[in-house]
């Protein structure tokens, strides 16, 4: 196999946005699609060059049709998205999990599809309770001269968290209700994130950054035990992986800051709700596709299927925005990402035959299982 | 040993048992300690055996001739000059590699428990025995009990070594998951200069082994014509052996084999088949006959397929399938879908387009209490695509 790496910049996203957000495509050759909002045309379909080469396909959204043949878990996925009013990592999740559920992607996902609901909803539970918490930890400050607070009856728990609420109603504008109504609606913003000692480590995102490093471990180990031409993708995998965890933590923690300061939050939520969920959104941003990547690599237990899945994953690992600059400071994020942006190019990948095509598709599907 | 010590009417009736029986008496063989004439009883199953592969133990001998399997014969189809190995030399060969090699010992404690298939076990224990067991064979000069194990002559031995030599010595390069002799063309290369240089008299039984391996037919074939005249001269010789035996392992590998092993195997003659067209060295006629019986062969088990082991335990599911008799239709269908496309690739298409059709009403003739209208559309996109699968959500055909 000959590869080719060109340092070149075909296409290089200033923003998230700008970038897309990846879709679970089952249908091989779309392996890697992001939709992004168009210019001229609602939205835009973003396709890696299904040669290997570089680029991308940038085509209107409607247009799937007329590059391949998608299957129909694709095709109903597609009239999902395309009805979207905004295009966010979120809003394609619930969507793809929407579809996953009616068993076009087979009775795995579909099962997945149910699990991943019931266990948002126990999310949303948690994520409100700690949200409740803290908000009574900054009402009703706990007296370090007095010692440790003991353990609380629900009830007597229930009692002081009407009365924070209460509290705090009046200075927001809000009644009791409209309290926590807004707690109920930030927690649907903060699930993923992981506020409280146990979804810190269990939740969504967190879960995606654990996965994320094992990924860079098992890249940094390839390239240490193998001196073939994989390295040089493993090498790509592992720098993606890289600047995308530092920039996933740093914003990671910027969110959990932020919930840790209820009453603040809910002020700017009262003044904008978008304004005040975007620090909530960007570990999202940044870690959007990887999930994906992180199931193919998992799927694969052996040498020669790990050696396949380097070069599959290095073709579409997400390339970080200049945008993340501002988010996270410090990070040279267009430096580094320049260097970075670089294609795989298999002269001899046969793309049109359909060789292994059934196989692939399965995968795929199996892989939606394991988001 | 030979094969009239069974008697001929038992193994008649053994050729004709069913497979569970078949399992079974192949399993007590298997546990036999000194198998001598039972391994007789064996030998009118052969091919059965083959399609069925039931789980049997991996012995020193078994893994010691694991890259031979190919061309392993009964011993009266063994000709002086031809690739072939009798399966007579196996008991002999193996005791002299047993007592000549140090480690053996230690190869036969690896395998102990493990069974044939086991391919990462097979592989490792592999490595230690096949380059040095080339080594216990090439340095000997006779067999003891030779004549006696074979009924063949003194001069058998010399080249049946050499053949098996020549195989072993390059075992390692061509046998597991991503044998080395197959990463490049010049890999290849390397691997027939190797022979040609150490062991020239193994040189077809190895273009024969590589060929039957089915990996990539088109690499041995192009590095078996840019070598030597000889060479490539025996390429084109062990290409048109395998094109001879083509019909009876298409026969037994596609047409009485598991849908998965069937797929498998479609895909394997494609490419076959593919890389002997591309040789040049075969006649298109030739080809285009052997394609042609393939394809239908492929056709004939796509509808078999379709209609006993797809549609049958579907429909007894009932209404509310469980997802693991939903996912075990998926994945049948889904090898019904790779036979599919490997024979039309052979040029099946009036046949498949036939078989498809079949295929398509039966499916269709499924009502809603026989199967959910989301798992039926599914089987029809794994096996007729989305947009026949789509047509089909749409309306009841």
């Amino acid at each position: 196999m000959l590869l080719s790496f060109a340092p070149t910049l075909p296409y290089y996203p200033t923003t998230f946005l700008e970038r897309g957000v990846a879709v679970p495509f089952t249908t091989p050759m779309l392996a890697g699609t992001r939709v992004r909002p168009g210019e001229r045309v609602t939205l835009e379909l973003i396709v890696p060059n299904p040669s290997g080469g570089r680029g991308q396909y940038i085509l209107p959204w409607t247009s799937l049709q007329d590059l391949c043949r998608p299957s129909l878990y694709d095709r109903t996925l597609q009239k999902g998205v395309a009805v979207l009013s905004a295009v966010t990592p979120a809003a394609i999740r619930r969507i793809t999990r929407d579809v996953a559920a009616g068993g076009l992607a087979g009775r795995e996902a579909r099962a997945s599809a149910r699990e991943a609901v019931t266990r948002d909803t126990d999310g949303l539970i948690v994520t409100n309770f700690c949200l409740l918490m803290a908000l009574m930890r900054e009402v009703m400050p706990d007296d370090p001269s007095r010692g440790p607070r003991p353990p609380e009856t629900p009830e007597v728990m229930r009692r002081r968290a009407n009365l924070a609420v209460a509290q705090v109603a009046p200075a927001l504008g809000l009644d009791s209700d409209g309290v926590a109504r807004a707690l109920e609606d930030l927690a649907a913003i903060f699930v993923g994130i992981g506020i409280g000692p146990e979804a810190m480590a269990t939740a969504r995102l967190p879960r995606a950054v654990t996965r994320l490093e094992k990924l860079q471990d098992d890249m940094e180990r390839w390239i240490a035990d193998h001196g073939d031409d994989s390295t040089g993708g493993a090498d790509l995998v592992r720098s993606c992986a890289a600047l995308t965890l530092s920039c996933a933590k740093a914003t990671l923690e910027d969110a959990r800051k932020s919930a840790q300061q209820p009453i603040e939050l809910l002020k700017r939520w009262r003044a904008d709700p978008e304004a005040a969920a975007i620090k909530a959104t960007r570990p999202e941003w940044i870690l959007d596709g990887w999930d994906h990547i992180c199931a193919i690599w998992e799927a694969a237990q052996t040498r020669a299927t790990q050696r396949a899945a380097i070069f599959e994953i290095a073709q579409f690992a997400p390339v970080i925005p200049r945008e993340a600059s501002e988010w996270v400071g410090k990070l040279d994020v267009e430096a580094e990402a320049k260097s970075l942006f670089r294609r795989l190019v298999d002269l001899n990948h046969d793309w049109r035959s359909g060789g292994n095509v059934f196989q692939q598709a399965a995968r795929t599907e199996h892989l939606l299982a394991a988001h | 040993m030979s094969q009239t010590t069974v008697p001929r009417d038992l193994q008649y009736s053994l050729a004709q048992a069913s497979e569970a029986k078949m399992v079974r008496v192949v399993s007590m063989v298997d546990a036999m300690a000194d198998r001598g004439a039972a391994d007789d009883l064996l030998v009118p199953l052969r091919s059965r055996l083959a399609v069925l592969r039931p789980a049997r133990p991996l012995r020193f001998s078994r893994l010691l001739f694991l890259p031979l399997d190919a061309i392993i014969v009964p011993a009266a189809q063994w000709r002086v000059g031809l690739e072939l190995i009798p399966r007579s030399a196996i008991p002999p060969l193996t005791a002299v590699v047993q007592a000549g090699l140090a480690g053996a010992a230690d190869i036969e404690a690896m395998i102990v428990g493990r069974s044939c298939g086991e391919t990462e076990i097979e592989a490792q224990a592999g490595r230690r025995l096949w380059s040095a067991a080339a080594d216990v064979l090439t340095g000997l000069d006779t067999c003891p009990g030779w004549g006696a194990a074979t009924a063949l002559p003194d001069h058998a031995w010399q080249e049946i070594r050499a053949k098996v030599a020549g195989v072993l010595l390059i075992a390692d390069r061509i046998w597991g998951e991503e044998p080395p002799a197959f990463a490049s063309d010049a890999a290849m290369a390397a691997l027939l200069n190797d022979v040609q240089q150490h062991a020239p008299l193994a040189m077809n039984a190895v273009l024969a082994v590589l060929l039957a391996l089915g990996k990539d037919s088109a690499r041995v074939l192009r590095a078996a014509s840019r070598h030597s005249d000889r060479v490539a001269g025996l390429g084109r010789a062990a290409l048109a052996r395998a094109l001879d035996a083509l019909p009876e392992v298409v026969a037994n590998r596609i047409g009485r084999a598991s849908v998965d092993d069937a797929a498998d195997e479609a895909d394997r003659v494609d490419a076959f088949l593919t890389a002997a067209e591309a040789s040049g060295s075969i006649g298109r006629a030739e080809i285009r006959a052997a394609r042609f019986e393939a394809a239908a062969q492929c056709a004939d088990r796509f509808a078999n397929g379709v209609a006993s082991e797809l549609i049958p335990p579907a429909v007894a599911y009932g209404a509310m399938p469980s997802d693991e008799e939903i996912m075990e239709a998926e994945g049948i269908a889904r090898s019904l879908a790779r036979i599919e496309r490997a024979g039309r690739s052979m040029g099946g298409e009036t046949q498949f387009d036939a078989a498809s059709a079949d295929a398509q009403a039966l499916l269709c003739s499924l009502g809603p209490a026989e199967m959910e209208a989301v798992d039926r559309a599914r089987l029809a996109e794994i096996l007729f695509g989305p947009d026949q699968a789509e047509q089909l959500m749409r309306s009841t055909c």
